[in-house]
C-alpha cells in the first residue's frame, strides 16, 4: 500500500465508530503518532509495550514459529486493541457500548 | 643397600645457592642406581619389555645438565633472597653457611652421609630453571632496578624418601628371595609395636621466620551481565536472528567509585527520551520483555528525534486494525451473514413469519456514492468476495465508472476499487485465474483487471483491438475451454453487446476476438410460422448478405450443455444458440415485448431458465417450447435483474426498480412471497444470492450494495416440484396450432391476469 492509502485508512480507523484514539510507536516506546493527549500517550505507550513483548514472548515461548499477529483487551470502560509487528506497534481504543 | 650418592633433594628456591649447590657428584651421578632393572621380555625375538612412562634416568640427565650450566654463574647476591621457606632437613641447613659460592663437592660429601635410600623424582624442575637467567640479567644491572615481573608458583614436592614398588615377574629368579623379604617385611611392621628397636620420637621442623608484607591493587571492578534466552530466542539465534543484546554501558564521565550501580526499573524504559543529566548504567539482567533498554545515551545526543515516520511501513498493522474494528462494530451482523448465531442475544422486536428479507449491513463508501450499481459478480476461489460495477446505465449521464471489490470482513471501504474511464457495465471473475476480473465498458472496452494489486492500469485491454466492441458490453462470462494451442490459458472470455455480437476473446499475448455469432434481426412471427411446417427455415426478409442486427443485452451458458447458449435481444426474442454454430439459431423463444435484460437458466432443474425483461414482467420458459410457461408480474417497472436461489428449485429473486421481490413459485405464481420496497431515494438495479450464505445482496442506484438476509426459508423445493408446477401451468396453455394470432392471443390474456391482481 502506498503511503497515502495507508493515510486513508488511519483516517477511516480513526473515524471509525466508537474509537476513542489510537497510538502508534516504534520499537522504543516512543509514540509516533497519536490522536492522545501526550500524559496519556506516553503512559499507554510504555505499559502497553512491555505487555505487548511480553505477550510476544509467551506465544514463542511456546512455539517459536509461531508469531503474535493481534490481541486486545476488553475492560469495562473501552476495549484497547494492539497490532504488534516488527518496527511499529498500533494500539486503538474503542468503546464497548458501541455494538 | 648402598648409599646413592646422587642429589639427595632439590630445593627449588630463588637461592641460587641451592640451585647450584644441591649438586651431585657429576660423573658418578647417574651410574651406581639401585633400582630394580625390569626383567626384560622377549617374545618372538622382539623386545616388548614394557617401558615406563617417565625415565628416570633421562630426567636426571637432563636435569644435572640444566643444574651444572648454572654453577658458573651463581652470584652472591642470590643469597640476598628469603622470601622462600624451603624444605630443608638438617643437612641441607648445614649447606646454607657453607654454600657461599657453593662447593659441589662438600655438598657431596655431606650427601653421602645421609643413609638412606634416596630417589628422586623430580618433574617440574627444569621450568624454575629456566626462569632463573632471566632473572639474572635483570639483577646484574645496575642503577634502577626494573621490577622484575615475579612469578609465584608453588614450590616442588621434595621427597625425602620415595621407594617405588617394583613388579616382578612370577617367573622371575629371584622371586623368593623377594617374597621372604616382603613377608619379613611385614613382620617387622606387625613387630614394631613394642619392639626394643624402634622408638617412637616426635620431630619438631623449624619454622623460618615469618615476614609479613602488604600489597595494595587498584580496585577490580567486575560486571556481571546476564542475558535471558527464552525458547524463542534460542531459535531466533539458530537463524540468525537473534535480537538479544547485553546492555552495553555507555558512561564515559562516571568513575565507577560511584556509589552502587544505579538500575533501570522497567517502566523507565517507556518514558520516552532520556533527558537526564549525567549517564546512566543499564540494568545488568535482562530477558526479552526488556530486549532493547534505551541505551544511555551521552548528553550530546539525547535529543535525537526519530526518522521521519513513514506510513507504509504500518500498512499490515493498519490493514488488520481496521478489520478488527469493522468486526467489533459489524459481529452480529457478521454473525448472521454467516449463518452464525450473533453474541449479544439482542432481543430484535420483529419477528417473522413466514419468509422474509431482514437488512444486515451495505457496502457502501464514499467514493462510491451516487453511482449506479450496475454488474455484480462473485469471486470463484473466494466466495466472500464481491466485485461491483458502478456506471449508469443510460447514455446520458457518462461519468467515469468505477469498479470495486468489497469483503465481508471489511463493510465500509473496499479491498480495491479501479477508476475506469467510462462506465462499467459487466463484470466477472475468471475461475481458472481467480484474481483476473473482466470489466466491460460502456464504450465497449473490455478490461481485464488483477485483483492482486490496487493498480488502476488494467492487466488487458481491447483498446486497440481490431475486434473491439463498438457499443456498451452487457454482459461477460469466462468459458474453460480445450487448449487449441499450447500457450493459451484454456479460458476465453464470451461478451455481448449492443452491436449485435456475441465475441469469444482469446487471451494471447493481447486479446484476440472471434465472434461467436452475429445476431441478426428476425422477425418473430415469421419464426414462429416456420416452427409450425416442421422445418426449420430461418428464411426471412432479413436472410441476405444485408441484415439488420439486433442489439445483445445479455446471455446465459447452459450448465448442462457448455455448448449451448441463450442471448437475449434488444427487441425482446430470446435466441439458443451453439457456441460451435456461428450462422443460425437454434430456437427462438418470443414472448416479451421489450428488451430483454437478464436470462438465468436454473441452476437445478434442465432446461427451464427465466428471462426479464422491460415490459415489466419476468417469463419462466422450458426448451423446446416457444411460448413462457409461467409469467411474473407484480410491478409497473422494468425488471433489471434476476436470480435463481442455488439451494431450492422454485425460488428466485428479482430486482425491479421499486423493490428487491423473492418469489416462490411452488407457493404463488402471482405474488412475491416478499418483497422490500426501496426508499424513495434508491432503486434497485442488480441482485444477487451470495454463494455461502443465505442472503441476498441488491444494488442500489445511490452506490450502495445491500446484504439482505433471508430469514424463516421454507425447506427447499426439489426439481421435481417444479416440473410439476410448470406442467400444471403449462396445462391451462395449449400448443399454438394456427398462427401467431392465436399465441399471441393466448398469451395476452395471460399478462393480462397478473396486472390486475399485482400491485
Amino acid at each position: 500500500m502506498t503511503q497515502a492509502e495507508v493515510d486513508d485508512t488511519l483516517k477511516r480507523i480513526q473515524e471509525h465508530k466508537g474509537v476513542h484514539g489510537f497510538l502508534i510507536i516504534n520499537n522504543d516506546g516512543i509514540p509516533i503518532r497519536t490522536s492522545l493527549d501526550t500524559a496519556l500517550s506516553q503512559q499507554y505507550a510504555a505499559l502497553i509495550k512491555s505487555l505487548s513483548d511480553k505477550a510476544r514472548s509467551t506465544i514463542r515461548d511456546i512455539d517459536p514459529t509461531n508469531e503474535l499477529v493481534f490481541f486486545r483487551m476488553r475492560t469495562k470502560k473501552h476495549e484497547v486493541l494492539v497490532a504488534p509487528e516488527k518496527e511499529y506497534t498500533m494500539i486503538v481504543l474503542q468503546a464497548t457500548d458501541v455494538l | 643397600m648402598k648409599v646413592l650418592s646422587n642429589s639427595l633433594s632439590y630445593c627449588n628456591t630463588k637461592q641460587r645457592c641451592y640451585s647450584s649447590g644441591a649438586t651431585r657428584k657429576t660423573a658418578t651421578a647417574t651410574a651406581p642406581r639401585t633400582t630394580r632393572g625390569f626383567p626384560k621380555l622377549i617374545e618372538n625375538d622382539q623386545d616388548v619389555t614394557p617401558k615406563r612412562l617417565i625415565d628416570p634416568e633421562q630426567y636426571y640427565n637432563k636435569v644435572k645438565d640444566s643444574v651444572l650450566t648454572h654453577d658458573a654463574s651463581s652470584t652472591p647476591s642470590e643469597i640476598g633472597y628469603s622470601t622462600v621457606q624451603p624444605q630443608v632437613f638438617s643437612a641441607t641447613k648445614s649447606m646454607i653457611g657453607l654454600s657461599h659460592g657453593g662447593a659441589p663437592n662438600s655438598h657431596g660429601t655431606d650427601a653421602e652421609s645421609f643413609p638412606s635410600d634416596h630417589d628422586n623424582d623430580q618433574l617440574a624442575q627444569s621450568d624454575a630453571m629456566h626462569g632463573i637467567p632471566d632473572e639474572e640479567s635483570l639483577t646484574s644491572m645496575d642503577g634502577e632496578t626494573p621490577q622484575p615481573s615475579l612469578t609465584l608458583s608453588e614450590t616442588e614436592t621434595i621427597f625425602i624418601l620415595s621407594m617405588d614398588s617394583c613388579i616382578v615377574a612370577e617367573d622371575a629368579t629371584d622371586v623368593e628371595t623377594i617374597k621372604q623379604q616382603n613377608e619379613r617385611y611385614i613382620e617387622l611392621c606387625k613387630s614394631r609395636q613394642g619392639s626394643d628397636l624402634f622408638n617412637e620420637r616426635g620431630m619438631n621442623t623449624f619454622n623460618s621466620t615469618v615476614k609479613n608484607k602488604e600489597i595494595q591493587c587498584e580496585r577490580i571492578n567486575s560486571q556481571s551481565r546476564e542475558a535471558y534466552a527464552s525458547t524463542a530466542d534460542m531459535y531466533d539465534s539458530e537463524r540468525g536472528e537473534s535480537k538479544i543484546i547485553l546492555s552495553t554501558n555507555t558512561h564515559e564521565t562516571q568513575t565507577i567509585d560511584d556509589g552502587p550501580l544505579r538500575t533501570d526499573a522497567t517502566r523507565s524504559v517507556g518514558s520516552g527520551i532520556d533527558k537526564s543529566h549525567g549517564t546512566r548504567l543499564s540494568d545488568q539482567s535482562i530477558d526479552e520483555t526488556m530486549r532493547k533498554p534505551i541505551v544511555a545515551k551521552t548528553t550530546n545526543t539525547e535529543t535525537e528525534l526519530p526518522e521521519t515516520f513513514d506510513s507504509s511501513k504500518i500498512a499490515t498493522i493498519a490493514f488488520v486494525m481496521e478489520r478488527i474494528l469493522n468486526l467489533n462494530t459489524n459481529q452480529g451482523k457478521q454473525a448472521v451473514y454467516r449463518g452464525l448465531t450473533p453474541l449479544d442475544k439482542e432481543e430484535k422486536g420483529i419477528t417473522y413469519a413466514g419468509l422474509a428479507l431482514d437488512k444486515l449491513f451495505a457496502y457502501s463508501a464514499d467514493i462510491t456514492s451516487n453511482k449506479n450499481v450496475s454488474a455484480l459478480t462473485w469471486n470463484q476461489k473466494n466466495p466472500d468476495l464481491l466485485a461491483v460495477g458502478y456506471g449508469p446505465f443510460e447514455y446520458n449521464d457518462q461519468r467515469d465508472g468505477l469498479v470495486c471489490c468489497w469483503s465481508l470482513k471489511n463493510q465500509d471501504f473496499p479491498e480495491r476499487f479501479y477508476h475506469t474511464p467510462c462506465a462499467a457495465t459487466a463484470v466477472a471473475f475468471s475461475s481458472k485465474f481467480p484474481s483476473l476480473l473482466a470489466v466491460g465498458l460502456f464504450d465497449g472496452t473490455v478490461n481485464v483487471y488483477n485483483v492482486q494489486n490496487n493498480n488502476d492500469t488494467p492487466l488487458l485491454d481491447t483498446e486497440e483491438v481490431p475486434g473491439k466492441h463498438t457499443a456498451p458490453v452487457w454482459q461477460l462470462c469466462w468459458l474453460g475451454v480445450e487448449k487449441s494451442r499450447d500457450d493459451d490459458t484454456g479460458e476465453v472470455l464470451m461478451s455481448v453487446s449492443t452491436d449485435g455480437r456475441v465475441t469469444q476473446w482469446l487471451l494471447r499475448k493481447g486479446f484476440e476476438s472471434n465472434d461467436y455469432i452475429r445476431l441478426k434481426r428476425i422477425l418473430s412471427k415469421q419464426t414462429v410460422q416456420r416452427r409450425d411446417g416442421g422445418k426449420e427455415q430461418k428464411i426471412s426478409k432479413s436472410e441476405n448478405l444485408l441484415y439488420r442486427s439486433s442489439g445483445g443485452l445479455c446471455f446465459d451458458i447452459c450448465p448442462d450443455d457448455k455448448m449451448i447458449y441463450l442471448c437475449g435481444t434488444e427487441e425482446g426474442l430470446i435466441h439458443q444458440c451453439s457456441l460451435g454454430n456461428n450462422e443460425q439459431y437454434l430456437d427462438t423463444y418470443s414472448g416479451h415485448s421489450g428488451p430483454i435484460y437478464r436470462l438465468a437458466w436454473s441452476p437445478l432443474a434442465k432446461g427451464v431458465f427465466l428471462s426479464s425483461s422491460a415490459d415489466w414482467t419476468v417469463s419462466l420458459w422450458v426448451v423446446g417450447r416457444p411460448q413462457p410457461c409461467i409469467t411474473f408480474a407484480s410491478r409497473k417497472k422494468p425488471v433489471f435483474d434476476i436470480c435463481w436461489s442455488p439451494k431450492s428449485a422454485t425460488m428466485f429473486c428479482c430486482a425491479n426498480e421499486e423493490a428487491v421481490e423473492v418469489w416462490d413459485i411452488s407457493k404463488n405464481t402471482l405474488e412475491p412471497v416478499d418483497v422490500i420496497t426501496a426508499g424513495q431515494q434508491q432503486i434497485f438495479t442488480s441482485i444477487t444470492y451470495s454463494p455461502n450464505s443465505e442472503c441476498v445482496l441488491a444494488g442500489t442506484n445511490i452506490g450502495a450494495v445491500v446484504v439482505y438476509n433471508l430469514k424463516n426459508l421454507p425447506e427447499p423445493a426439489t426439481v421435481d416440484q417444479l416440473m410439476e408446477i410448470i406442467k400444471q401451468q403449462t396445462q391451462h396453455l395449449s400448443l399454438p396450432e394456427d398462427g401467431t394470432s392465436k399465441a399471441i392471443a393466448n398469451m395476452k390474456p395471460k399478462e393480462n391476469i397478473p396486472m390486475t391482481h399485482g400491485k
